[in-house]
């Protein structure tokens, strides 16, 4: 692409595997929450399950 | 239109709002094709009746647009306001006809619930209402997640003036293309791509979980729209917890966090810039407040013994704390779990999940995360000027989709939202204790209410005080248009006993 012409606009193949990346990138989001989340309760339950030791 | 209003201000009022009354007559095809195909022709008579009605009164309403039309910032907030306020009543008409609620404020507590994604239901005997009526509670949850006036400028008011005014009202102010309506059938686009993924993903795992394929395919869509809207209906009395199954519920978190991101994010994701999840504010706040709400609900429940081991604390403490953080409302425990079995620390920070809220201009309620960003990054650069030598500079920016000022008036703005929001779940508590209930229960359901959530200790329930029906209602509608809307009607009507104009 030349210095300063416009980005030519994606075709529907394009399109397409630009909204599916997008998505992809959302999910991948929402895998990571779940991964803190899953830590968080590990060590969480450890803690707990250690102070409620006699 | 500071004085007194003119006919012509009425009259560009209520034909914008004739013309959502319209869109909204429009959507009420699909239940009524569900109606038809299921040959439930109870439920289609009700949902003509309403259809009748959003058709005749928006055709009625929508010509008496003034000739020059000259709509200004008031007219636009003042029909949004009142846009919801008749989307509202329409909407209600087949809910009363059904015989599923006990009366109309039932009916339009549900309807209004609908609109605003909170998901707090009135509806009696859920497991048996006609697929018809489910589709139709699910669409109005659906249609409001993206906006009445979204649904209005997309189709109807076009490239018509007014349009900013409106869309602004209800409490969107990202422009994604130049001009509205381009924005707003942009938002509608990437609601559609999320459809069709969504509803395929959950129609998978009620399959996967021994669905019939046709219910699996009812549910997956009914689920989807409530999900992407970060409602919190659902079709059965149980809510999620009805599926038993953690694979649907981890679908539904996919799809609700989807849901409660900026559109402006998401098209920007989807048009190839994936680098902007990682540099977006609005993204960075929510998981800073989400990690640090969890980790203290976690501990908490943890702590309590509440759930006996990880997967089940997971299960249970992640899916609600991520839950009330998107305002999505879903529930896989019984309302009253949360009073008897939640420590009053986990429901504290289930409380702050719940004002905090999802993005702005996407279908969360709530405080915003761009709020939450704007002030934290402001009280930031307080304390470093403070410290830092008088002659000393430092960027005053936020970046959200594009770099973005962070001067006086935008900083002002974030707090004055936030406090408006605070001060309102606080009236919101207060009415529930003066109703009877413990200070507790009530603060648990005033935050679920203002900031559209939908997860409920057992207040929101048909046999409520009509009072409490009422206060939540208002409140609903209010913390969705996130208060300006309504202050601007509420300006308009007093200006309307004012002095005459000269």
């Amino acid at each position: 692409m030349k210095s300063g012409s416009a980005r030519a606009a994606p075709g529907p193949g394009g399109r397409l595997r630009q909204a599916s990346s997008g998505i992809a990138t959302v999910l991948a989001y929402a895998a990571a929450l779940m991964a803190y989340g899953f830590a968080a309760c590990f060590l969480a339950g450890m803690a707990g399950w250690a102070g409620r030791l006699p | 239109m500071t004085a007194r209003p003119r006919l012509d201000d009425y009259r560009i009022i209520l034909a914008y709002s004739g013309r959502v009354a319209i869109g909204l007559g429009a959507v009420y095809a699909v239940p009524l094709a569900v109606a038809a195909l299921e040959g439930e022709w109870a439920a289609f008579v009700d949902l003509s009746i309403g259809c009748s009605a959003s058709l005749a009164l928006g055709a009625a309403l929508a010509s008496l647009m003034p000739r020059e039309a000259r709509p200004g910032w008031l007219h636009g907030m003042v029909a949004t306001a009142v846009s919801w306020l008749l989307a509202m009543f329409l909407a209600a008409i087949p809910y009363r006809l059904s015989g599923h609620y006990a009366s109309w404020l039932d009916s339009l507590f549900d309807a209004m619930s609908g609109f605003t994604t909170t998901g707090l239901t009135l509806v009696q005997d859920l497991d048996h209402l006609s697929r018809a009526l489910n589709t139709w509670r699910h669409v109005v949850t659906f249609v409001g997640g993206q906006g009445v006036v979204v649904l209005a400028l997309s189709f109807l008011v076009g490239g018509s003036r007014g349009g900013y005014e409106l869309y602004v009202g209800e409490a969107k102010d990202e422009r994604l293309f130049p001009r509205v309506a381009h924005t707003a059938k942009a938002i509608w686009k990437i609601s559609a791509v999320y459809l069709a993924v969504g509803v395929g993903a959950l129609w998978v795992a009620g399959l996967s979980i021994g669905l019939p394929a046709k219910e699996a395919f009812y549910h997956g869509a009914w689920v989807y729209m409530a999900a992407w809207s970060t409602g919190g209906f659902a079709p059965m009395s149980q809510n999620v917890g009805y599926y038993h199954s953690a694979v649907y519920e981890l679908v539904c978190v996919a799809f609700f966090l989807a849901g409660s991101l900026n559109f402006a994010l998401h098209h920007a994701l989807m048009t190839g810039n994936r680098r902007e999840l990682a540099r977006n504010a609005e993204v960075i706040s929510f998981t800073v407040t989400f990690a640090g709400l969890f980790t203290l609900a976690a501990w908490a429940l943890a702590g309590s013994g509440t759930y006996g081991g990880i997967a089940t604390l997971l299960r249970k403490g992640f899916y609600h704390v991520i839950s009330a953080h998107t305002t999505t409302g879903f529930m896989t425990v019984a309302a009253r779990q949360f009073a008897r079995e939640w420590t009053p620390l986990a429901l504290c920070a289930m409380i702050l999940a719940m004002m905090a809220g999802g993005s702005a201009c996407s279908t969360a309620g709530g405080v915003k995360g761009m709020r939450v960003a704007m002030l934290w990054l402001a009280i930031r650069n307080e304390v470093r000027a403070l410290l830092l030598p008088s002659h000393a500079s430092f960027r005053r920016r936020i970046h959200a989709s594009g770099d973005r000022d962070l001067g006086d008036g935008v900083v002002k703005g974030a707090a004055l939202v936030a406090l408006l929001y605070v001060a309102t779940w606080v009236l919101t508590t207060m009415a529930g204790v003066a109703a009877g209930y413990s200070p507790m229960d009530a603060a648990f359901e005033g935050a679920s209410v203002t900031g559209n959530v939908g997860l409920s200790i057992g207040v929101t329930a048909p046999g409520m005080p009509a009072a409490l029906k009422v206060v939540y209602l208002l409140v609903m509608w209010v913390g969705r248009l996130e208060f300006m809307a309504v202050l601007a009607l509420g300006r308009f009507v007093l200006s309307a006993f004012g002095r005459r104009r000269p």
